[in-house]
């Protein structure tokens, strides 16, 4: 791809005795929308904080276009943060806010006036340009935080949360117009997350975080496909996991033994040896129920323990003859799931391929 | 928080207070711990030879009394104090935000106000009273009696005792009381196994805050007092400055002190104890 | 009935606080010059003591010397109190726990303390060491009025000021002094008024040459009861009560 802007090299970061990350190393491209996303505690406004300057490694380099920045102070990087409770100042109202960086770089009171005009227009707030902070909604003082970040023409924008304390609708409405303005800006966003939706809406790629361990990079679609552990499955989206053993690796497939039944997988990779114990992750959707009992390759029978009407989907839970949970998330066909009353047994199936099998390590 | 530039506006700021408390603070008060092993001087002034005779001094019965005397009467002081100011403050609590916000501001007014003139205004009023009360008992005498005395330092310390008691009784989590009467406490229980563990911190701040003052309130005794009537404060100018004994009166100023670490020290145990946050001293 | 004792009771307390000073207030009206019987109203005691030169200039003595330690101390205070919050530094929790014990320490311990000193190093007694010692006993109580308001801040404004290119200077010049500006008025005007009102550091620090009105009112007040002592007590009295209005104002302002 583009050139990187960021690299992290090794970067180890302890408080004290407890190390919160471990060897972190990333490679970030120019105008690519990074997300963190991980469990709370993970370390991702470590990471953030690092890389704004709040924070020295411990162990390890920073380097922000090619520049090794570990010594550089916050002040002096052209890294600008959207905070998570947006830190806007409280004693200057939105114009002043936004034109903060500006004052302090001297340029003429012009040219801060034509910035930040322009930004304010851009985030729709040019009309609340004398408003004190506290005389805003959470939205536009949202709004203000990124324009008072952005006007600055920073190289990477690091936000925390950004859109946790709004409400659901809102926070819909600002995933869409924060993709859209890092999509018009062409910056590179490094953005922190707890909502999976949210990172795999807005992303160009992931990091999924687990402990100060970085687990998997990947773009959306490969890290909710091609999970690369139990943590990454389990953590995005619904999995159900099977956990059974290899009974026969050959070159163009394995067999494996769940509970007393046998599958065969196509698996072309070289790792997994007879034996092994494995997990195999199936999502929600990719499950279908059989009616009749014709048999298919893939088929489990067990009975339905419940039935959860969701809107546009269905989810049975199904309690598999080993002891296994899984659940099945079908769009909802009022003709077709009449038909299931819970106790019934039935058959469940996969179609070939949509599977990931996992070393269980 | 920042990389660790060296800056010098933190350094600044830090080397000032510290130099500033190490000259002011605590550089006199080593002074004043070592003058109260020192002999008196011919001419007034001390001699450098080590001596307890300034310790012994306080034992002596006639400057034991004022010693005595003086922490009988800061005890009483605090005791009066806390008895009225406790319910006093409890019950300021009780009122909604706004309503307390006045009242708390009519207590807040005579903390500002200049403790000298308080007392010169109980003066008056004592005086008045007595000119009173000699309509009916031509006999009777208020003023310049430990009674006024003692009437006089606990208007003027009241209010030292309100604020920190009602700031820790405002931070008290009105659940936990709530939880108590649900699990059956009756009131007596409630208040004596809830409420006064937790606000033991701010009834010893507020002890402190009146019991040291006490000591040193020379101005009272002097005022509302007749010449028996007197602190360790009168004892403490006196001697040093009529009667130019600086070792003695830096041996009294040296008690105080070691009342007052001991006073420190039970309350940091207590916060320890009965947890809660530091004091706040409210404005 | 309960409600009723209860209301009884705090009545009964505020009436005891305040009792005295109103009868000060009113007597500073009182026609009668030497007997304490009401003899009717006059504003002349307020008239003589502003004819009284040697007064003025001892209120204007203590006016300068409160302005000048207050705000020396509030200065002082301020930057520690933003160091204490701000920084990680060798004998922090030392120096916030001096802090306390300085603000706790009566003040004859203070006194004598400085007293010494000031003999010792053989400053002459006067403005200078007023200025030193009424400093010091203000200190404590600028650096925890605004400790407090700072344990409220929100903690990602100095970095957000930093992140914006803010150097040291320009986050206390431009951020924290304005944000923190109603507690560091407030530290001024407390400040203001412990300086008017110190009596007993002020007593063993002051030299013949400057004299300030809390030692004068003392000096006045031991004498026994005067007319002019009390429109002058009634004028400080109703001082301290502006002084506390605005500090509330501003502390409670958001
Ligand atoms: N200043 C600090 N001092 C000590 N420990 C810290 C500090 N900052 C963070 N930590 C610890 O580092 C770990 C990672 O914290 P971090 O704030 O990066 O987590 P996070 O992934 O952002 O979590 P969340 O999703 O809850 O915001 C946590 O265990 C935290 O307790
Ligand atoms: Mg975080």
């Amino acid at each position: 791809m583009t050139q990187k802007i960021i690299e992290l090299k090794n970067v180890s970061k302890s408080f004290g005795n407890d190390k919160v990350l471990h060897n972190i190393n990333l490679d970030i491209s120019n105008g690519e929308f990074l997300t963190l996303l991980g469990p709370s505690g993970c370390g991702k406004t470590t990471i953030l904080r690092l890389i704004a300057g709040f924070e020295n490694p411990s162990d390890g380099e920073i380097f922000l276009n090619g520049e090794k920045i570990n010594a550089i102070p916050a002040n002096k990087r052209n890294v600008c943060t959207v905070f998570q409770n947006y830190a806007l100042f409280p004693h200057m109202n939105v114009f002043d806010n936004v034109a903060f960086g500006l004052r302090i770089k001297n340029l003429n009171a012009e040219e801060i006036k034509t910035k930040v005009d322009a930004v304010l227009k851009m985030v729709k707030l040019e009309n609340f340009a004398q408003r004190k902070p506290h005389q805003l909604s959470g939205g536009q003082q949202q709004r203000v935080a990124i324009a008072r970040a952005v006007v600055n023409d920073p190289l990477v924008l690091v936000l925390d949360e950004p859109l946790s304390a709004l409400d659901y609708k809102l926070r819909k409405d600002m995933q869409i117009e924060l993709k859209e303005l890092q999509r018009r800006l062409g910056i590179t966003f490094i953005f922190v997350t707890h909502d999976q939706e949210e990172a795999l809406s807005m992303s160009d790629r992931i990091v999924i975080l687990n402990n100060g361990n970085i687990e998997q990079i990947g773009s959306p679609q490969q890290i909710y496909e091609m999970p690369q552990s139990l943590f990454v499955a389990q953590f995005i989206g619904e999995a159900n996991v099977l956990t059974g053993h290899i009974e026969e690796v050959q070159d163009d497939f394995i067999k494996v033994q769940i509970a007393q039944s046998c599958y065969q997988f196509h698996y072309t990779h070289s790792k997994l040896q007879k034996n092994d114990k494995v997990n195999v992750i199936l999502r929600p959707e990719d499950l279908q129920i059989y009616l009749d009992n014709a048999e298919k390759t893939h088929c489990l029978s067990g009975k339905i323990t419940n039935i959860v009407y969701k809107g546009a989907t269905v989810d049975l839970r199904v309690a598999l003859e080993n002891d296994n949970v899984v659940t099945i998330s079908e769009f909802f066909d009022d003709s077709r799931h009449q038909k299931f009353v819970v106790n019934q047994t039935i058959q469940i199936g996969w179609a070939d391929g949509v599977e990931v099998i996992l070393h269980d390590t | 928080m920042t990389p660790s530039k060296a800056n010098w506006l933190k350094k600044a700021s830090i080397t000032t207070i510290s130099l500033w408390l190490a000259i002011f603070v605590f550089i006199p008060t080593l002074l004043v711990i070592a003058t109260s092993f020192l002999r008196v001087g011919e001419n007034n002034f001390v001699i450098f030879s080590f001596t307890l005779d300034n310790y012994q001094k306080i034992l002596d019965p006639v400057f034991f009394h004022v010693f005595f005397a003086s922490c009988y009467l800061a005890l009483i002081t605090t005791f009066v104090c806390l008895l009225i100011g406790y319910p006093f403050a409890y019950l300021l609590t009780q009122f909604s935000p706004n309503i307390r916000r006045i009242l708390l501001l009519l207590v807040i007014i005579p903390f500002w106000t200049s403790s000298l003139i308080r007392i010169y205004a109980i003066k008056i009023l004592l005086l008045q009273i007595e000119r009173s009360l000699r309509f009916f008992y031509p006999d009777v005498s208020i003023l310049y009696t430990e009674m006024a005395v003692l009437i006089g330092l606990i208007y003027t310390m009241l209010p030292f005792m309100i604020l920190p008691l009602f700031s820790t009784m405002e931070k008290l989590d009105r659940r936990l009381i709530e939880a108590a009467q649900d699990l059956g406490a009756t009131p007596r229980q409630t208040f004596m196994r809830i409420i006064l563990p937790l606000t033991i911190p701010g009834i010893i701040a507020g002890s402190m805050l009146v019991f040291l003052p006490v000591l040193g309130l020379f101005y009272v005794t002097d005022l509302l007092g007749g010449a028996k009537n007197i602190v360790i404060g009168n004892l403490i100018k006196n001697q040093f400055l009529v009667a130019r004994n600086w070792p003695f009166a830096s041996a009294a100023s040296v008690f105080v002190i070691i009342l007052m670490a001991m006073l420190i020290f039970v309350y940091i145990k207590s916060i320890n104890r009965f947890g809660g946050s530091r004091h706040e001293k409210v404005q | 009935m309960k409600k009723f004792s209860k209301y009884l009771y705090l009545f009964v307390v505020f009436v005891f606080l305040y009792i005295p000073i109103f009868t000060l207030i009113l007597y500073s009206f009182n026609k009668s010059t030497y007997s304490v019987a009401w003899k009717g109203w006059t504003w002349s005691w307020y008239t003589k003591l502003l004819a009284n030169d040697s007064l003025i200039e001892t209120a204007i003595h203590s006016l300068i010397l409160a302005a000048t330690s207050s705000t020396l101390a509030t200065i002082i205070g301020t930057l520690t109190a933003i160091a204490i919050f701000r920084y990680r530094f060798f004998g922090k929790k030392l120096l916030s726990g001096l802090i306390y014990i300085v603000m706790m320490s009566p003040d004859i311990v203070m006194a004598i303390s400085l007293l010494v000193l000031f003999l010792l190093i053989k400053i002459e007694l006067g403005f200078w060491t007023l200025l030193l010692s009424h400093i010091t006993f203000c200190l404590p109580f600028v650096i925890i009025t605004l400790q407090a308001r700072l344990s409220q801040l929100n903690k990602h404004l100095i970095e957000a000021a930093e992140d914006l290119g803010a150097n040291e200077y320009q986050t206390l010049r431009y951020v924290l002094v304005p944000v923190l500006f109603p507690a560091i008025a407030a530290g001024w005007l407390l400040s203001f008024t412990l300086s008017m009102d110190d009596v007993i550091i002020s007593f063993f620090v002051t030299g013949p040459q400057f004299e300030i009105l809390p030692l004068k009112i003392y000096s006045l007040v031991r004498l026994g009861v005067k007319p002019e002592v009390n429109a002058l007590c009634t004028i400080m009295f109703i001082f301290t009560f502006f002084v506390v209005m605005v500090s509330q104002f501003l502390i409670k302002e958001k």
